[in-house]
């Protein structure tokens, strides 16, 4: 889980959306639940913007350097591929750095 | 001769299209021949040329050239006329004529438009108002 | 009360009473057929002969239109046995228990004039406007003080009720001056209003008019206590809403007079609101007399950005001006009061306001530049630092759209400090409910203990005051206050100043916990001015700590609140407005103050490039190399989010001033200059890319919850709190931000009603 701590280094910013009852977004608001202290506590200086909003489809967006966005839809995936998509973003980020 | 003008009653409507677009063009020619003159009563040679001034004019009234109604034709012309008769009589002043016919409805700050070439939609209007 | 359905009833009326009062006789008082004989002065002719109407009764009348409630009035019944059946002019309506007689005629679609009563103020009964007549009554009965009884037959439009509402006009205009000219209520009188649907045409008072000394309440409100009827709604709105007890009714008869026991100013934060409830002109605006006539005013349906409730109000204008502003209905936020600072803040619109770009020059003096040149400026100075050098603060009348479009451009620049003022150098912006009221501003009717810490509601938030307010009154509700010496309006216990108070209670060892932990509904309040201090992650950590020993977050109930000072706090840090380093500005080069006039510019270096842009000239100007004039409030569509995380948006009321411009244009603008185009160029395009940020900011009117509690699963802080006691976020309650200090009535304000 090395790929955790390099989060800060190669983002500027972590959105995860989500709606607070639909079930759709059930499986990312478990993620965020189950990872949140752990990401937070890995990296104490990156914003993780927990947004919610009713009706909204499941999102994790990533801000890197220089205000360049990607995002993802989460709907349908599991909290495993939730992760792996981050994993992703993660080292898509390192690219963009150099 | 401008105050005899001012005597002349309304002529008689336009009985055609033809006829109110002969009346213009004799309009349009006695307000080019009145340009001399013009320039001389308010000292205008510091400012405009007498090509300028015509442009003017012409511009003025290809700004009402969809209009096909020749009654609406010869009322524009009335007015036209009352307008030339005003100015020929010294009834305005330089600062009128400056701000009517040479400055024009741009403005003083004329915009060059070379700066804005590459500039969007949104700059262009951004630039002149607050409410696009 | 609409003149249109009145007149519509007026005319309706003979038909309907005549054959209910044919019907009902027969068993009451088949004795006597001259009862109704009695001498009636009255000018209406048809109502001068009721028992012809009796003679010539109708065949079966035809079945009237259903009626709907007056002002879409609903009711929720609970139990279904609580309902009880009530009649008023023949038709069955089904009401709860306990309502009275006039709530039940609303509920049934007839609306029944009044001047003393007021759905939110107790009821006094002493106007009598509201007469009608119940069957069995020998009487007509005061309806707004009689509960509606089972099998009540109620009837509004009969002579006897309508010969006692012309009685009581009769007598109200007595000795009310008929002055309407020039009044500033004429036009929005009840009096008025009332005396043409229901008064005579003539009075029979020949003597001389009774006359009171006008009182003098302050700079905002204006008495001329003659037009006064003595209604009390303004004593009790004080007592009861405002919870001040200064004003009161003296004397008794015809020496009735409404005023302060001794000569005094009213002190309530909440005073403007007198000018709404008053129904004649005897309370008026100050700032207002004179000046227009209602009809002549334009109404806009926006936001209040003075503090962070968003108080609903609507701007009145005439033309390019605001003439005054009044509060708009909203339950869950403002109910129908705003503060003086909301509504008095106008004047502040006209002055000191930016209209052109303008340049420092080499000698310090500001010139007016295009704005052309002005943003090719500050697109080339930003180019001439490094992207860490540049640094961007939203002030706190900042819209959502315009910090999104700031927060892209800056990021696009490479720079990641963009904040908010008044959100501190580090603030916590990842789960929303650490920065929101949770319990919701009218969730704190539920509340059965409070407890404040670093906040003086009654000047950062007087609504929410008001809410806390109204709960106490209504059921005893405790509050225990941790912070400064302040003033309270409701019994309060001041526990302590500081952090060593906050310990005691999370240790258990303060006598207020026993309160707290036999709490159902506790309610936390932290003020904002918290985020400011540098050990806020271990009080916070501390205040969450009590949360949890309080159990004051529940899955129904969470009691664990942030109270927020500025109107543009929340979105911040909803979109993420949060700076990477905390000693951003000792380092810039390049600062965008986005109406920023707060931030400490002492620390910055004194050849950094200052931009301010916004509409006041205020502090943030004297620093500034550049300044772009912006919209207020009032000229532009800006979304802004409440305390509670409701997303309202204000709407133009007026054109901007001189060659201003809408912030986020401005920035939008500023990006293309400066070759780095953001995509998007409409508002709709600003709210789309808003969604992808924080959805929740284009949800127009909806609250949205937080799902995560702030105690979910932060890594513990290593912070200690320092001993240093909790200061005072809010100096000057009328003096807050751009808008109020420029504005005259609030400086008016600040040197008359603040203690010194």
């Amino acid at each position: 889980m090395a790929w955790r701590g390099q989060l800060s280094k190669n983002l500027k910013e972590l959105r995860v959306l989500f709606c607070q009852s639909s079930p759709a977004s059930a499986q990312t608001r478990e993620f965020v639940q189950k990872n949140y202290k752990d990401l937070k506590t890995l990296n104490p200086k990156l914003p993780i913007l927990i947004r919610e909003c009713s009706g909204v489809e499941p999102q994790l967006w990533a801000r890197f350097d220089m205000g360049v966005e990607r995002g993802f839809y989460l709907e349908g995936l599991t909290e495993t591929q939730i992760e792996k998509v981050l994993e992703e973003v993660t080292k898509a980020g390192a690219t963009f750095k150099g | 001769m401008a105050f005899t003008m001012r005597a002349v009653k309304v002529p008689p409507n336009s009985s055609s299209l033809e006829e109110a677009r002969k009346r213009t063009f004799d309009f349009f020619r006695s307000a080019c021949r009145s340009i001399p003159s013009v320039m001389e009563i308010y000292n205008l040679y510091d400012v405009t040329t007498a090509a300028q001034l015509r442009s003017s004019i012409a511009s003025q009234i290809r700004q009402n050239a969809s209009i096909t109604n020749p009654k609406v034709i010869d009322m524009l012309l009335f007015k036209g006329m009352e307008e030339l008769n005003n100015i020929v009589e010294h009834a305005k002043q330089r600062h009128h004529i400056i701000g009517q016919y040479v400055v024009g409805n741009e403005g003083l700050v004329q915009d060059v438009g070379t700066k804005d070439l590459r500039a969007s939609d949104f700059l262009k209007k951004f630039y002149s108002t607050n409410y696009f | 009360m609409g003149l249109g359905l009145l007149a519509l009833r007026a005319s309706r009326t003979s038909l309907l009473g005549r054959s209910s009062s044919a019907i009902s006789r027969p068993g009451f008082e088949s004795g006597n057929p001259n009862f109704n004989l009695v001498r009636w002065i009255i000018s209406t002719p048809e109502l001068q002969k009721p028992e012809a109407a009796t003679a010539s009764e109708p065949a079966a009348p035809p079945p009237p239109p259903p009626r709907t409630p007056v002002g879409g009035a609903r009711v929720h019944i609970e139990k279904p046995e609580d309902a009880i059946e009530v009649f008023v002019d023949g038709y069955p309506v089904k009401v709860p228990k306990g309502m009275t007689v006039l709530q039940a005629c609303e509920l049934a679609g007839v609306d029944i004039p009044r001047f003393c009563y007021h759905n939110r103020l107790s009821i006094a009964g002493n106007c009598r406007m509201c007469l009608v007549e119940v069957e069995k009554s020998p009487k007509p009965v005061a309806s707004c003080a009689m509960p509606a009884l089972p099998g009540m037959k109620i009837k509004t439009d009969t002579p006897i009720a309508k010969k006692a509402r012309e009685g009581v006009m009769e007598f109200l205009l007595m000795n009310h001056p008929l002055d309407c000219p020039i009044c500033d209520q004429g036009g929005e009188c009840d009096l008025q209003d009332q005396s043409m649907a229901f008064g005579s045409d003539r009075g029979r008072f020949t003597e001389m008019k009774r006359s009171v000394v006008d009182k003098n309440l302050g700079p905002l409100v204006k008495t001329v206590m003659t037009r006064c009827i003595q209604c009390t709604r303004c004593v009790r709105f004080a007592t009861e809403v405002a919870g001040v007890e200064d004003l009161g009714m003296l004397g008794r008869g015809s020496g009735e007079e409404i005023g302060t026991y001794v000569e005094k100013l009213m002190s309530s934060e909440l005073s403007g609101n007198v000018i709404d409830i008053c129904p004649v002109g005897a309370l008026t605006s100050k700032p207002f007399a004179f000046k227009a006539r209602n009809w002549e005013l334009k109404g806009t349906e926006s936001i209040d950005v003075t503090d962070a409730v968003g108080s609903n109000i609507r701007i009145d204008s005439r033309g390019p001006e605001v003439m005054r502003i009044t509060p708009r209905l909203n339950e869950d936020i403002n109910e129908e009061w705003i503060s003086d600072k909301t509504r008095f803040c106008y004047d502040g619109l006209k002055r000191q306001r930016l209209n052109d770009p303008m340049i420092r020059g080499p000698d310090g003096r500001f010139k007016s530049v295009s704005w052309r040149d002005a943003l090719a400026v500050v697109a080339e100075a930003a180019h001439q630092v490094t992207p860490e050098e540049i640094v961007g603060i939203a002030g706190k009348l900042s819209d959502a759209e315009s910090m999104m479009v700031l927060k892209d451009l800056l990021n696009k620049m490479g720079s990641n400090n963009v904040w908010c003022e008044g959100n501190g150098m580090n603030p916590q912006a990842d789960l929303r409910s650490g920065y929101l009221m949770n319990s919701s501003i009218s969730g704190l009717e539920k509340a059965d203990v409070f407890l404040l810490v670093g906040t003086q509601p009654r000047v950062e938030a007087p609504m929410v005051n008001a809410r806390i307010c109204k709960t106490i009154r209504a059921t005893k509700a405790k509050v225990g206050y941790i912070g400064p010496p302040a003033e309270f309006n409701y019994d309060h216990q001041h526990l302590g100043s500081g952090p060593q108070t906050l310990q005691e209670i999370a240790e258990g060892r303060h006598p207020f916990c026993s309160a707290l932990l036999s709490a159902k509904n506790p309610a936390i309040i932290v003020g904002a001015g918290l985020f400011e201090r540098k050990d806020k992650d271990a009080i916070f950590s501390t205040i969450e700590s009590i949360a949890k020993q309080a159990k004051a977050v529940r899955s129904d109930w969470n009691g664990l609140n942030v109270l927020l000072l500025n109107a543009a706090q929340a979105a911040a840090l909803d979109l993420g407005l949060v700076p990477e380093s905390e000693n951003a500005l000792e380092t810039a080069k390049f600062v965008y103050l986005m109406g920023a006039d707060d931030v400490d510019l002492e620390k910055l270096p004194s050849d950094a490039f200052v931009v301010y842009q916004g509409h006041h000239g205020d502090k943030g100007v004297y620093r500034s190399n550049v300044i772009l004039p912006s919209s207020a409030f009032s000229e532009k569509e800006g979304t802004y989010e409440n305390t509670e995380g409701c997303t309202q948006q204000t709407l133009p009321a007026v054109p901007t001033v001189g060659d201003a411009r809408d912030d986020w244009k401005i920035l939008r603008a500023l990006s293309e200059v400066s070759g780095l185009r953001l995509n998007y160029t409409t508002l709709g395009g600003v709210r789309t890319r808003i969604s992808t940020v924080a959805p929740n900011l284009v949800h127009m009117d909806e609250r949205e919850p937080a799902s995560f509690s702030a105690t979910l699963a932060k890594p513990e802080t290593q912070q200690k709190m320092s001993k240093e006691d909790f200061g005072v976020a809010v100096e000057n309650f009328y003096m807050t931000d751009a808008i109020t200090r420029a504005s005259k009535i609030m400086a008016q304000c600040s040197a008359s009603l603040l203690k010194k």
